[in-house]
Order: C-alpha cells, then structure tokens, then sequence
C-alpha cells in the first residue's frame, strides 16, 4: 500500500494536470472535444490513487499479479487511444485544408478571370 | 448529336519546359481538327516559372494556393469540370507524354455510352515499338493489375495510366471524392465499385519531355504498399 504522503503528491500532480487542461480549455486551446480524452484518463488514474484497493481488485480480475504492471498497461492503452485520436484529428484536419485550398484556389482564378475581363 | 462540353484537365507542378508547347499542340489541334477542347491547368504550386507562362499566354489555369499533390491538383480539375458542367473531362499530363490526337479515340466510348471511364492504354495490344515505361515500373504495374482484378473481378492492364477520360457521373464522383496520394488505380478501384463501366483504348505515349514523375524509384516499395491497401480498403467500402 502507497502511504498518505505519496497518495498526496500523485493525486496533487494529476490534479495540476486536470487544472492545466481546463485552463487551455478556458483560453480556447483545447476544445471540449479533445480536452475529455484527457478528463476520463485522468480521473480513472484519480480514483486509483485514492482508492489503491479498487486497482488491486482490477488487477486480480484480468489474472495480473503486480497492481504496477495493470497500471502501466492501462497508461500505454490511454496513450494509444489519445494517439489514435489524434491521427484522427489530423487526417480530418488535412481532409478540410485540402478541401479550403481547393475552392480558394477556384474561386481566385474565377475572380482573376473577371478581373482581366474587365481590364480589356 | 448535341454538342458535348469537353475539358482538358492539365495538373503541372514545375513543367515550365513544356506546358506552353503542350497548350499549343492543343489549340492547333482545336484549329485543324474542329474540335472544341476546352483546357484548365491545375498549377500545382509550382516553385518555377509555371505561374508566369500561364499568365503570359492567357492559359486558362487554376493557381493552387499551396502544393496538393497529383491528386489534390486533379480533384481541384474535376471540381472545376462539374462546377462550369462539363460532360467530359480528360485527364492530361503536361509535360508532353500524352498525344492530343488520341482523345478523339478516348472520348469515343463515352459518346457511345458504352464506359464511364476510358484509360488510354499502353498495353491493351502487343505492340513493341509504344514506350511503355521501365521494366521495374511494368513489374509494379502488373502487381497492381492483380490485385484490382483481385478486388473488383476487373483485369486493367494500364491502370497507372494518368491519360483518361470520363464522363459526367464520373465527374461529380471524383469532385467528391477522390484519392490523394497515389490516385490513379484507388480511383479505379472505386469506380468499378459502384457498377460503372471502364474501358481501355490503346494509345501511344511518348516519353516525357520535360519535369519528374510523380513516383521516384526510392519510394517504389511506399508506393506499392500504399495503392494496395487503399485499393483494398477501397473495394471494402460499401
């Protein structure tokens, strides 16, 4: 069992995260969307740390023995799916930029055509 | 017969060799042949003087803001195509590989309604004196022969062919929706998907006079691997 000085400064630190998420939150930096990836991940590893013997009983039900060994799979699954989002994001965001350069593209050379019409 | 809408759709990254020679053979052939292809180029974000020949000459050309990609600079062509209502687009390279004199032979199926996409082939027939690419190249583009057939029951010899021609529900297809990367087998992967008919004619190509290929021998085994699986993911789409 974890003692009450180390359960302080883990639950201290993910808390600092938390309060650092929802300010870029706040100052429009992360949306909503995004920032609740973070939310979930972090409060499950919240409740842990308080509550070490619910990580126990996690660990014996999936057939672990060490409760550090279920923690660090869990960490790497949390990093997977924030990772996996966020080849999403990008992909998406590359989808909409091509998409922007495109009709942007068209519409000025139809302004251009306009334009040199006018001119002559 | 009604007189169809037809456009030449030109991507050019860097062809200031050659896009102008190109845009005159086809206005010359325009002249000779009373034929009334009209023609955009999809100027790529070229870093060399593209832009400024395009301008000089007053060839009808769409100016990326920022490079796309052979892909990207094509859709950009078919959305152009279905916007001003074309009934047929061909594809066309600038830098001189592809001969004017054989969109009358490639356009032909579409009048005739009997394709909606036609690929102007380097292989339909035997025929030895054609240029018909690398022998590493023709390797891969026998592997991708395979696997569309594999995919879509379909055999296409020359399914790398960037010298095409469509028609007008292939046009709004592709304004929607058209693979980035490597587009030319992806797209035909999803054309023959959704029950439309492709067809090869034989042509001619001449080997380029000017400006790179779009596929560079170290990225060979990339490009292999990412048509494959775009295909097959392709012809897992529903």
């Amino acid at each position: 069992m974890i003692g009450l000085k180390l359960k302080l400064v883990a639950i201290i630190s993910l808390l600092s995260v938390i309060i650092a998420i929802t300010h870029f939150v706040k100052k429009n930096k992360i949306t909503i969307k995004y920032a609740i990836i973070w939310y979930l991940s972090l409060i499950v590893l919240m409740i842990f740390t308080a509550f070490p013997e619910i990580l126990g009983w996690f660990t014996s039900l999936i057939g672990m023995k060490l409760s550090s060994n279920f923690l660090f799979v869990l960490l790497i699954a949390f990093l997977f799916i924030i990772c996996i989002s966020l080849t999403i994001i990008v992909s998406e965001q590359k989808e909409q930029i091509r998409l922007l350069i495109q009709e942007i593209s068209i519409l000025n050379s139809e302004r251009e055509n306009k334009n040199g019409k006018k001119n002559k | 017969m009604k007189k169809r809408k037809i456009v030449l759709i030109i991507p050019a990254y860097n062809e200031e060799d050659c896009i102008l020679n190109t845009y005159k053979k086809i206005i010359d052939h325009n002249k000779k042949n009373n034929t009334n292809y009209d023609i955009i180029v999809v100027n790529d974000g070229s870093k060399d003087r593209t832009e400024l020949i395009l301008n000089k000459n007053k060839i009808p050309h769409i100016r990326l803001i920022q490079n796309l990609g052979i892909g990207g600079a094509v859709q950009t062509g078919y959305k152009y195509a279905c916007e001003n209502n074309y009934d047929i687009a061909i594809q066309f390279d600038g830098d001189g590989q592809h001969d004017i004199k054989y969109v009358e032979k490639i356009i032909k199926p579409i009048i005739d309604e009997s394709a909606n996409l036609v690929i102007g082939s380097r292989f339909v027939e035997k025929d030895d004196d054609n240029f018909k690419s690398t022998f590493a190249r023709r390797i891969g583009i026998n592997i991708i022969s395979f696997f569309i057939k594999l995919f879509t029951g379909k055999k296409i010899y020359d399914p790398t062919s960037g010298f095409r021609a469509v028609d007008k529900n292939i046009i709004e297809l592709f304004a929607n929706n058209y693979p980035t990367e490597y587009p030319e087998p992806v797209s035909e992967v999803s054309v023959l998907k959704k029950k439309y008919k492709i067809k090869e004619v034989l042509v001619k190509m001449h080997e380029r006079q000017g400006g790179k290929s779009s596929i560079h021998a170290w990225k060979n085994a990339y490009y292999m691997i990412n048509v494959t699986i775009s295909m097959f993911i392709e012809s897992i789409k529903r």
